[in-house]
């Protein structure tokens, strides 16, 4: 039952480390989902816009952890 | 199916399956020094059988699925995954977090293992159920990236797959020679890349799901491991600065 326990909390910890970056990403890539599914953005447009925003968020989680 | 897919795909899954081999290893090493031998190969085996049977079960079972509806949704945990690796490799390589130290690792759990109490005299439990733990533990990680690399195009499980019975032939190969934790790999420099390749791999998925088109296609999956190993490796430089600008306050 331990062993299963540490199973399933290395499941979760595999995707979820900080909370608040995981949401951004997660937020991110549906703020873009919208913009291809009701706007008429470009899709090579949206694509950079993906990565760009990816890279933000990266970015912006790592800088913030090491001033903390 | 291009060297544009399958490469970095083999890649992912051999630099990923080494990092966590090697973390496994350590663990059954410690187990058998200390518990015996029988114990920690017939734990580590019976989790290796399981992680076999979870690849065959669910890795064909993704093809079932509508290849866009697996690009979105395995893209978007693929993604996840890799960039937790790429922040924390981040965060290591500018000091703000200690490194990872297999040779504290194999201390640690050659103590856990002796404080365990004495060995019975017919099959070891304790040696058995920690040997089990760690290669499923550690082998769920690898299971993950090598469904996820291989869910994304037709024909790419069984290259990553590959690449994850490689590492982990390797790693047993020099387990084996060295007998002791390998301490020398570099593991970081590893996770950081393999950051970089699946964050890639995710984001490249996540675009093909949603409808996006890459500017040159395939190719552009090396445009984004570029772009992610320029961005993470300006994150180094910046985070080590402010990390220790943050030490030398008073």
């Amino acid at each position: 039952m331990k062993a299963l326990r540490a199973i399933l909390a290395e499941l979760v910890g595999l995707f979820v480390d900080d909370g608040a970056y995981a949401a951004a990403i997660v937020v991110w890539l549906l703020v873009v989902s919208a913009l291809v599914q009701f706007t008429t953005i470009s899709p090579n447009i949206a694509a950079t816009l993906l990565f760009a925003g990816l890279a933000a968020i990266l970015a912006e989680s790592a800088l913030r952890r090491a001033r903390k | 199916m291009t060297w544009a897919h399958i490469a970095p795909a083999v890649t992912a899954a051999f630099l990923a399956s080494i990092v966590e081999f090697v973390e496994a290893l350590t663990v059954i090493l410690a187990v058998g020094s200390v518990r015996g031998w029988r114990g920690a190969l017939t734990g580590a085996g019976a989790g290796l059988a399981v992680l076999l049977a979870l690849v065959a079960i669910f890795g064909p079972a993704l093809a079932l699925v509508p290849l866009n509806l697996v690009q979105l949704f395995v893209g978007a945990l693929l993604l996840l995954f890799g960039m937790r690796w790429l922040r924390k490799a981040i965060l290591r390589a500018a000091g703000v977090l200690a490194l990872h130290d297999e040779a504290a690792a194999f201390a640690k759990q050659t103590e856990a293992m002796q404080a365990a109490g004495g060995r019975a005299t017919g099959f070891d439990r304790i040696g058995f159920a920690a040997a089990f733990q760690i290669t499923m533990l550690e082998g769920v990680e690898v299971v993950f990236i090598v469904i996820a690399v291989g869910a994304g195009g037709v024909g790419l499980l069984l290259p990553a797959a590959g690449g994850a019975v490689a590492a982990l032939l390797l790693v047993m190969l020099l387990g084996v020679i060295v007998h002791k934790p390998l301490s020398r790999v570099p593991e970081n420099q590893l996770k950081f890349l393999v950051g970089v390749l699946l964050s890639s791999f995710g984001a490249f998925w996540v675009g093909e799901g949603m409808g996006l088109a890459w500017p040159g296609d395939d190719w552009s999956i090396l445009g984004l491991v570029l772009g992610f190993l320029g961005v993470a490796l300006l994150c180094v430089q910046f985070c080590g600065r402010s990390a220790r600008q943050r030490l030398a306050r008073p």
